[in-house]
């Protein structure tokens, strides 16, 4: 599965690319909302970790940005907790949403994988 | 020698002896008149010049001797003769004594001896004459004489007169100058009014019948006072009622008279009154006096001649009177501020001081009066002041108190370059504590605006060090025996749990540094750019939702300030800007460097594109609480207070607003190191 991970927090990154790659999984990284934007358009994910607040452009303006060509599943991710981020994902099309910090990794990338 | 003939007047009865007597003359060049009678003989000699007067026989001696006496009368110059034959001596002795005879003849007459006789008595009546004349010539010219010497004497009598009275007259000047000269000088030794009327009344004892003078003037407070001697105690009144007015000296006016009676509870005889300068009001010197006509003419000239003198020593008096007044307002002045006011000179003596700076001198430095230290309090801005020519301001702290010390160059002498400053010492500790205090308030307010931004911040790097651990153990877990490999990675993991945990600590350092109250700190070099740099990053989630430009100037912008302060007018500014966009916007911050006011200045821009600031609120955001935002996202007072920091630094604050256009604003500070 190729899975592409935007998100400017480094560790964020690191670790869900981590537990990606131990099950196997391709993973493509991208540090803010511009790159991601382009490494979507580039690998065409099949599942897709999109940070809302990041630097260029915000998730859910990727999301817009991108339009029909969307591929793959989405899980938006924020640390700003609260119903207005859910909500927020929910009305650019995101797949599902999930705050931050993730009380369970590995239940975080099962429940995306099966999304899929 | 005779040139004319001999009068003769002859006076006979006897025609026959006149017949005989003109031929007896015949040849003998004579004027022959005779008469027959003593009355036409007297007509005759009054008319005519008879140069002999002959009386014959014919009559009695007596009648002749009368005749002859009117002849010697009439003509006295004539010759005498009388034909008698005089018998008695006592008519001999008055024929000659009285008569002044010439000749008598007793004898009949030969025409010989008569010729002779004729022209003898003619010859002497001539000589007699011409003797008279001369006798009355040299009389004449004695007369003459003497009233010559008599003119003289008058002359010389008068012109030594004239020379003594002119010496006199010398005297008597030189003596009214010495008077005069005596006056001036105990004027001008009088320093003080008391003793300056005290001399003009000594003056005009002079002058009988003049009383002490009475002087109306104002006093250097504006307070109108009349003064006068009553013998040698000193009266003075104040009073509200103004003097009449005079434009000249005067003298028997009854609107003086009435006037002093009226301030003196007394009658005054007549007033001479002299007015002295010509102010509006001016000062005006009463004489009373008890005389009239030609007396007060020489008192009016006695003063003609004294008057400059008064007016002059009066004029520097009063001067005196309003340096001393005005010396003593000042003084007075400066001891009535609160605050420490001092006069210092460059090398930091204390040359005046009023007693807010101290009340015991303790030495002659300023910094050990204020501050008790031996070296000069640091932040002093004297010699930046003397220096640079202009006054300048900074804070020192002295004993407890915190000073904000203005200090104005000053010129001692004129010309002479500056050389002391004058320092007015503001004490801002209270006003410093609720400041910092009101600052805190305005973090406390900013840190809760925050509270989600803060979590964010956190909660990101957070994410990871808990996933990681959570992937980690579940590593250790499923296999026990580690490759190489997998050794390496497990370092490296855990290298990056380190890293996201020194974020975290740093994130909430920041918070911390910028939540805690400041402490007073002094005024220090810091670099513009590094101030933004620091306050960015605890904004970083805010600014998130936005496009960020940050364009920092390459040139360190190097500005004298409180760091913290303006990193709090920087973090009001960049929250203000994310605030103001409810929809992510753009926001742009720069630094950059420009020059004007013969300074160099660094500047900073907020730009955001927000909801603007309506033109009706610009002029009042930099008011305190003046707020358009909620209770729960401001106090009110970030702009009023970042003004005021800004200001305080010699810098600017200007805001450009268009409703739903956006906001810009400018700090600028001043560059250190480019003032002119």
């Amino acid at each position: 599965m190729k899975v592409l991970i935007v998100d400017d927090e480094p560790l964020v990154r690191y670790t869900l690319k981590r537990v990606l790659e131990s099950l196997g999984d391709t993973v493509v990284l991208a540090v803010d909302g511009q790159q991601g934007l382009d490494a979507w358009l580039k690998v065409s994910p099949d599942l897709t970790f999109l940070d809302i607040i990041m630097p260029k452009l915000t998730g859910p303006e990727v999301l817009i940005e991108l339009g029909n060509r969307k591929t793959g599943k989405v899980v938006m991710m924020s640390a700003f907790t609260g119903e207005q981020s859910q909500e927020t994902a929910k009305q650019v099309g995101a797949d599902d949403f999930i705050e931050k910090p993730f009380d369970d990794i590995f239940a975080v990338v099962k429940r995306a994988k099966e999304l899929v | 020698m005779n040139s004319s003939p001999a009068k003769v007047l002859w006076i006979s009865q006897n025609d026959k002896g006149i017949e005989q007597l003109r031929q007896s003359l015949a040849g003998v060049d004579v004027d022959l008149r005779t008469e027959s009678n003593f009355e036409s003989g007297q007509l005759f000699l009054k008319n005519q010049e008879v140069e002999v007067v002959v009386v014959d026989k014919s009559f009695k001696f007596k009648d002749s001797s009368d005749f002859l006496l009117f002849a010697k009368r009439h003509m006295p110059s004539a010759a005498r003769v009388i034909f008698s034959s005089a018998t008695n001596e006592g008519e001999l002795v008055s024929l000659v004594n009285e008569v002044g005879i010439y000749r008598v003849v007793d004898t009949g007459l030969e025409s010989n001896v008569f010729k002779e006789l004729v022209l003898g008595a003619a010859n002497h009546s001539r000589k007699t004459k011409s003797q008279t004349k001369i006798l009355q010539e040299i009389s004449l010219q004695n007369k003459k004489l003497e009233e010559l010497t008599h003119n003289l004497e008058f002359l010389v009598e008068e012109r030594t007169r004239s020379v003594e009275s002119s010496r006199e007259q010398d005297a008597q000047q030189s003596k009214i100058m010495r008077g005069l000269l005596g006056f001036i000088k105990n004027l001008s030794l009088a320093n003080i009014i008391d003793d300056w009327l005290g001399v003009i009344g000594v003056e005009v004892r002079k002058i009988h019948g003049v009383s002490p003078p009475v002087l109306a003037y104002t006093t250097p407070a504006g307070v109108k006072r009349l003064v006068t001697f009553r013998g040698k105690d000193l009266i003075e009144v104040e009073t509200s009622h103004i003097w009449p007015e005079l434009q000249e000296m005067r003298a028997g006016f009854k609107e003086d008279q009435h006037y002093l009676a009226n301030i003196f509870s007394r009658p005054f005889a007549n007033v001479v009154a002299v007015p002295l300068g010509k102010t509006r009001i001016p000062t005006v010197i009463y004489f009373e006096y008890l005389f009239s006509g030609a007396s007060l003419a020489t008192f009016l000239d006695f003063l003609f001649q004294r008057i400059q003198p008064i007016m002059l020593s009066l004029d520097r008096i009063l001067l005196e009177q309003q340096t001393r007044f005005a010396s003593k307002q000042w003084e007075q002045t400066f001891d009535s501020i609160q605050d420490p006011v001092a006069i210092i000179d460059f090398d930091y003596n204390l040359v005046r001081h009023n007693k807010s700076f101290t009340q015991s001198r303790v030495s002659g430095k300023c910094h050990k009066n204020l501050a008790s230290r031996d070296d000069i309090c640091p932040g002093c801005p004297v010699i930046k002041s003397l220096s640079s020519g202009n006054s300048s301001v900074s804070r020192i702290r002295a004993k407890d108190k915190i000073y904000e010390v203005h200090s104005y160059p000053i010129e001692v002498s004129p010309g002479g370059g500056i050389t002391n400053v004058i320092n007015h010492y503001v004490d801002v500790t209270i006003e410093r504590k609720l400041f910092s205090r009101l600052v805190q308030n305005e973090k406390m307010v900013a840190v809760g605006a925050l509270a989600a931004n803060i979590a964010h911040e956190l909660n990101n790097p957070l994410t990871g060090i808990r996933s990681l651990a959570q992937f980690l153990i579940h590593d250790v877990s499923s296999t026990a025996q580690k490759t190489l490999a997998q050794k390496t990675q497990l370092s490296s993991d855990l290298k990056e749990i380190e890293n996201a945990a020194e974020r975290s600590q740093k994130t909430i350092k920041n918070l911390l540094e910028f939540s805690q109250p400041f402490e007073i700190s002094n005024v220090g070099e810091f670099s513009l750019n590094e101030i933004v740099s620091k306050t960015l990053p605890l904004l970083q989630s805010g600014m998130r939702d936005h496009r960020n430009f940050v364009e920092l100037c390459k040139e360190d912008l190097i500005v004298k300030v409180e760091s913290h302060l303006v990193q709090q007018v920087v973090f009001n500014l960049l929250l203000n800007a994310c605030q103001a966009m409810r929809q992510p916007g753009q926001l742009t911050i720069s630094t950059s460097k420009s020059f004007h006011d013969d300074k160099a200045w660094a500047q900073l821009t907020v730009q955001d594109t927000g909801h603007g600031i309506a033109e009706s609120d610009q002029n009042q955001i930099f008011e305190p609480f003046f707020t358009t935002k909620g209770a729960e996202q401001g106090t009110g007072i970030g702009l009023s207070m970042s003004k005021n920091v800004i200001e305080r630094y010699g810098g600017k604050i200007s805001v450009v607003s268009q409703v739903n256009v956006g906001t810009t604003f400018t700090i600028t500070l001043p560059i250190v190191g480019f003032e002119k």
